[in-house]
């Protein structure tokens, strides 16, 4: 299935605007979150070192907030788009 | 509460006075704001705020003005590298709109001061620009049931909510975790887009026209044309605000 991740500010910088992803069916926000990632030097950004989503991650999937810690238990479906936003702190 | 007498001309307001009505105009001269920070958020908020006839703003900051300030932060003039940002702001506040009252503080926002200065407000301006200040300022907020306007920006991104006490989710809902941060990079127009719009909200609340962008935190990418409304609702153990709530 496809689905699509949108992402703002840092994440943005770090991983573009909007990428499409190719997952397996039953694949989870947290699959999709460590594909996105990957292994390269900004996954970091979004994983920490045992893989988890880092906790200031805010996912938006079908309108609402989905938690780092339950991103695991949410599946996804092909067409589904997940919005990843870091809060920014200037003023 | 601040009254003030209004020395202004009749036609002072009369591009709003159709919008807002003499009522709301009332509202805005018998208000007081607290504005937490006079930087890249603060000088557009601000200025909207006196510009549109609020009676009374409390402007806090602690910082001086330096020159890498100047990009975005246009309540200080380029002579004015040096000066404490509150006087400066003072000054170009008064002289764009000399019946609104300026009370400056040149200090930090910690527990003893958030308490006192949220205590003369009718909304809280949050132009902060890290979240140690921020959540205590919010706390001093939402025990005084003051609304408290978050907002903060980052490169061409920002984001921006109300948070009205008791009655929503509080901050720590909304932003349970954020990531490190140092000195970041914004075009001064990030700041502008925001910064106007916690003014809009906040003449949105005194004079009670419009909706609320509160439990919901509105996100903008500026470089990409886009923004979204992240709908959020009140955390169940919110550590913060969970307690006595059924």
């Amino acid at each position: 299935m496809k689905i699509l991740i949108r992402c703002y500010a840092r994440f943005r910088d770090a991983f573009g605007e909007e990428q499409a992803l190719e997952l397996p069916e039953g694949a989870t926000i947290l699959d999709a979150v460590r594909t996105l990632a990957g292994t390269g030097p900004d996954a970091e950004l979004l994983i920490d070192n045992v893989g988890n989503i880092r906790s200031y991650v805010m996912i938006m999937h079908h309108d609402v907030r989905v938690s780092p810690m339950e991103a695991e238990s949410v599946s996804l479906s092909d067409g589904d788009m997940i919005i990843l936003f870091p809060p920014v702190s200037g003023g | 509460m601040k009254r003030i007498q209004p020395s202004y001309s009749s036609s002072r307001f009369e591009r709003q006075l159709p919008l807002i009505g003499p009522e709301g105009q009332k509202k805005l001269e018998n208000s007081t704001i607290l504005i937490a920070g006079v930087g890249g958020l603060g000088s557009p908020a601000a200025t909207y705020l006196a510009l549109a006839g609020v009676g009374e703003l409390i402007i806090v900051d602690d910082d001086r003005i330096q020159e890498s300030n100047l990009n975005r932060q246009f309540l200080h003039a380029a002579a004015s590298v040096g000066l404490q940002k509150v006087y400066s702001a003072e000054a170009t506040l008064g002289s764009l709109a000399p019946d609104t009252s300026v009370v400056a503080y040149p200090g930090r926002i910690d527990e003893i001061s958030a308490d006192r200065l949220v205590a003369d407000a009718d909304v809280v301006i949050d132009a902060l620009d890290n979240y140690e200040s921020r959540f205590v300022l919010h706390e001093a907020a939402w025990n005084a049931e003051v609304p408290f306007i978050h907002g903060a920006v980052e490169g061409f991104s920002g984001q921006m909510t109300s948070i009205i006490p008791k009655k929503g989710p509080c901050l720590s809902c909304l932003i349970p975790a954020v990531p490190p941060s140092g000195k970041v990079p914004v075009i001064g127009a990030t700041a502008g887009v925001i910064g106007s719009m916690q003014a809009m909200e906040a003449i949105k609340y005194l004079t009670g026209i419009g909706t609320m962008i509160s439990g919901r935190l509105f996100l903008w990418d500026g470089q990409a044309g886009r923004s979204e409304f992240l709908h959020i609702g009140s955390r169940k153990n919110c550590p913060f605000c969970s307690k006595g709530r059924e």
